[in-house]
């Protein structure tokens, strides 16, 4: 952040630091492989009960309505410390959509354990026939009586060996037309009829899953909206609601990577690569500006667009994690990191883990797609 | 000075009415079949109504602007091409009234009574016969040049009259018609209008303040560029179809969108670093990053255009040159980022101390 802080901010931030340098057990820092579940989800509880797992949430629903300020504080002293990535899918994702389409009782039961850190939630969108083409679905979900019958396959379900619960998309009605036939459903995994198959990523990491659905029941009460009309759950904006995808977290962390690189280099460090990491430093700045603005526009009322926010987060990040190859020489192929005095050196893990960012939840190039047609208005693509 | 959008947005309002004559850029043309001589009426008009105060402080008489102020009022303009200095201008009286003398002041109240115009020029080295060590830009308004003495290890602000140039160092025409003069002050007398780490601090506040100007320049040019690309896209129709309905264009037209969204975000938090220890970092920062989005950019619009694109009489190419010449001014992308190097560098070092 470039503009200068108010004395309430700097406090703040003095606060997060201090919290942070005395609570975060020093096992959990500088990782880049997100810890097993029991081993993180202490800290994830301690963020929480410090009230900042969800800064951006409303103090009702548990959160610290936290300015664009101090949202950005939080991020920068996370990436500063070395703090965990969090299984955070529940609040980034499926708690605004409950919030904003579920019913009071599905908020009331499970809004409070996601912040609490009782429930992990994964995501169910993908299938093996179904990616960017995510209408297209085939999972099925019949509806019995009071009931939701699904058969089928999800994939790609980021951490779902370790998640209790899944938010999924399932298709519904077999006549209805495309895309009018898809029902939002939220599905407890300890269901039987439910198989999960982690799948070992190029990252050489257990973050992804297969999950497979066999006559699994669910109650209708789990349905969010209305049946058949899940789609539009998926398609409605939601631009304020995932804001978070534009979150300089990532970026920070990896620029974390290439400023103690250079200091470890010092004077070794050549005009190309000091090119490079000034680049990267500015790239970083230019983030985290259009993501303190997109929070600041919400706050005004103004509409951003969660397109551009997530092709700007994400190629950043991957950006910075070139220039981190760059800088490393041979060490780049390395497998695990270094640990040099104080300081962490990872070579090769994040730039490897961070392939999926330019894929999930969208890929790249569907939100390019997004963008010409509903920011840009060009005529319908071919 | 500004609290709200709408207050910058009347300030915006107010300079395109001046700059905007109607002519769409009928001026912008005519400079370029008139150079290097130029029509100083609009010029006077902008003086009249008391631009160049604009970053002065109120107590000296000014508008009490803020830089965020002034990336927008300059971010709102640059579509329009004015051939008038007027980005340049804002960042001379600020300076000059930190020297606090009568010939600083001289200096000021005849740019402000639009008799005689000073611009500041900026130290670099450069490729150029002579071994110049100044440059100033749009030169051929440039009545007088403000710049800085270090020759006798003390710093020194001087003026100096574009007639003790003339001869040696004449104005040379940059490719958007405006003008460069490349000069060094070895056996320039010049006037002294101060001196000492004050004044050397005013002139560096300037000079970031150049760069920051330019960068919303660039954001201002390039969005009007892909504007104007965009309009093609929907128009121009080859195998029966707008050619903005193919994937390859579209994609490539996201991209652009982003890095001009992500620039005007850099620039407009830039601005609000200015007159903080961050101030030099953020300028170069977004001169950088604007300089290295706006040239991209602008090659896109004239490749998505075709060979309309890279005609003269087509006002796209109006919008490349400038880009381009703004681009390299008060520092290129290059530049800039060894200065962001630097000062990253020392943050991190100071911070890790701490």
């Amino acid at each position: 952040m470039l503009r200068p802080e108010t004395p309430e901010q700097s406090a703040f931030r003095a606060e997060v630091r201090a919290w942070f340098e005395a609570e975060l057990p020093p096992s959990l820092r500088d990782l880049t492989f997100r810890p097993a579940r029991e081993l993180i989800m202490p800290w994830y509880k301690r963020v929480s009960q410090r009230g900042w797992l969800a800064p951006e949430w409303k103090r009702a629903d548990g959160g610290m309505e936290a300015t664009p300020v101090q949202q950005i504080i939080l991020i920068e002293e996370a990436a500063r410390i070395g703090a965990p990535d969090l299984p955070t899918q529940g609040v980034h994702q499926i708690g605004p959509i409950l919030r904003r389409f579920g019913t009071k009782e599905q908020q009331a039961r499970h809004l409070p354990p996601i912040l609490a850190g009782d429930i992990l939630w994964c995501q169910g969108y993908s299938e093996p026939g179904s990616g960017s083409d995510l209408a297209s679905l085939s999972t099925r979900g019949r509806v019995e009586g009071d009931e939701i019958v699904i058969t089928g396959q999800k994939t790609w379900n980021t951490w779902a060996h370790n998640a209790d619960w899944m938010y999924a998309l399932v298709r519904s009605n077999e006549d209805a037309p495309k895309r009018q036939n898809i029902t939002f459903v939220l599905i407890d995994l300890k269901t039987p009829g439910i198989t999960r198959r982690p799948i070992l990523t190029l990252a050489d990491d257990y973050e992804l899953c297969e999950v497979f659905f066999d006559e699994v029941r669910v109650p209708l009460e789990n349905v969010v909206g209305e049946v058949d009309k899940g789609w539009d759950i998926v398609t409605a904006l939601l631009t304020n609601e995932r804001v978070q995808i534009g979150s300089p977290s990532n970026a920070l962390r990896a620029l974390q990577r290439v400023r103690r690189i250079v200091r470890l280099l010092g004077e070794r460090l050549d005009a190309s690569g000091r090119d490079k990491v000034a680049q990267a430093e500015i790239e970083v700045a230019a983030l985290t500006a259009a993501f303190l603005q997109a929070l600041e526009d919400l706050a005004a009322g103004v509409q951003c667009d969660a397109s551009y926010l997530k092709i700007l987060a994400s190629e950043t990040t991957q950006f910075v994690l070139d220039v981190e190859q760059g800088l490393c020489g041979p060490a780049a192929a390395l497998k695990s990191p270094e640990r040099v005095g104080e300081d962490v050196i990872d070579f090769s893990e994040l730039f490897l883990q961070s392939r999926r960012l330019s894929i999930y939840g969208g890929t790249n190039e569907i939100q390019r797609g997004l963008l010409a047609a509903r920011v840009l208005e060009l005529p319908k693509g071919r | 000075m500004s609290d709200s959008a709408s207050e910058r947005g009347l300030l915006r309002d107010s300079a395109r009415r001046l700059l905007d004559t109607g002519s769409q850029l009928g001026r912008t043309r005519a400079a370029r079949a008139s150079w290097p001589e130029v029509d100083r009426k609009i010029w006077g008009e902008v003086c009249l109504a008391g631009w160049p105060m604009l970053l002065a402080s109120e107590v000296d008489g000014g508008w009490g602007a803020d830089a965020s102020d002034m990336v927008a009022v300059l971010d709102g303009v640059a579509d329009l091409l004015a051939p008038e200095p007027f980005a340049a201008s804002l960042v001379v009286a600020p300076l000059l009234l930190a020297c606090g003398t009568s010939s600083a002041r001289a200096v000021l109240d005849d740019m402000v009574e639009g008799r005689s115009i000073a611009l500041t020029a900026l130290g670099e080295t450069f490729p150029m016969a002579g071994d110049p060590t100044h440059v100033v830009a749009e030169a051929q308004w440039a009545d007088r040049i403000v710049c800085a003495d270090r020759t006798g290890g003390a710093f020194r602000l001087l003026a100096v009259e574009r007639e003790e140039l003339d001869q040696a160092w004449p104005a040379r025409r940059t490719v958007d018609d405006g003008s460069l003069r490349f000069f060094s002050i070895e056996g320039v007398a010049g006037q002294e209008l101060g001196l000492g780490p004050d004044i050397q601090g005013a002139f560096e506040a300037a000079g970031n303040l150049l760069r920051l100007g330019a960068a919303a320049s660039l954001v201002g040019v390039a969005q009007r560029a892909f504007d104007m690309t965009l309009d093609y896209l929907k128009v121009r129709r080859q195998f029966g179809v707008p050619i903005g309905s193919f994937q390859a264009l579209q994609h490539r037209a996201a991209s652009m969108h982003v890095g001009c969204m992500a620039a005007r975000a850099l620039v407009r938090e830039a601005a609000l670093a200015v007159g903080t220890s961050n101030e030099g970092r953020a300028c170069a920062m977004a001169k950088a990053k604007a300089s290295a989005m706006a040239v991209g950019l602008v090659k896109e619009c004239v490749q998505m255009h075709g060979a309309i694109g890279f005609t003269n009489e087509y006002d796209l190419a109006l919008y490349f040159r400038r880009a381009v010449s703004l681009a390299s001014s008060y520092g290129g992308a290059d530049m800039c980022r060894q200065q962001v190097f630097d000062d990253t560098v020392q943050a991190f070092i100071k911070e890790q101390a701490a």
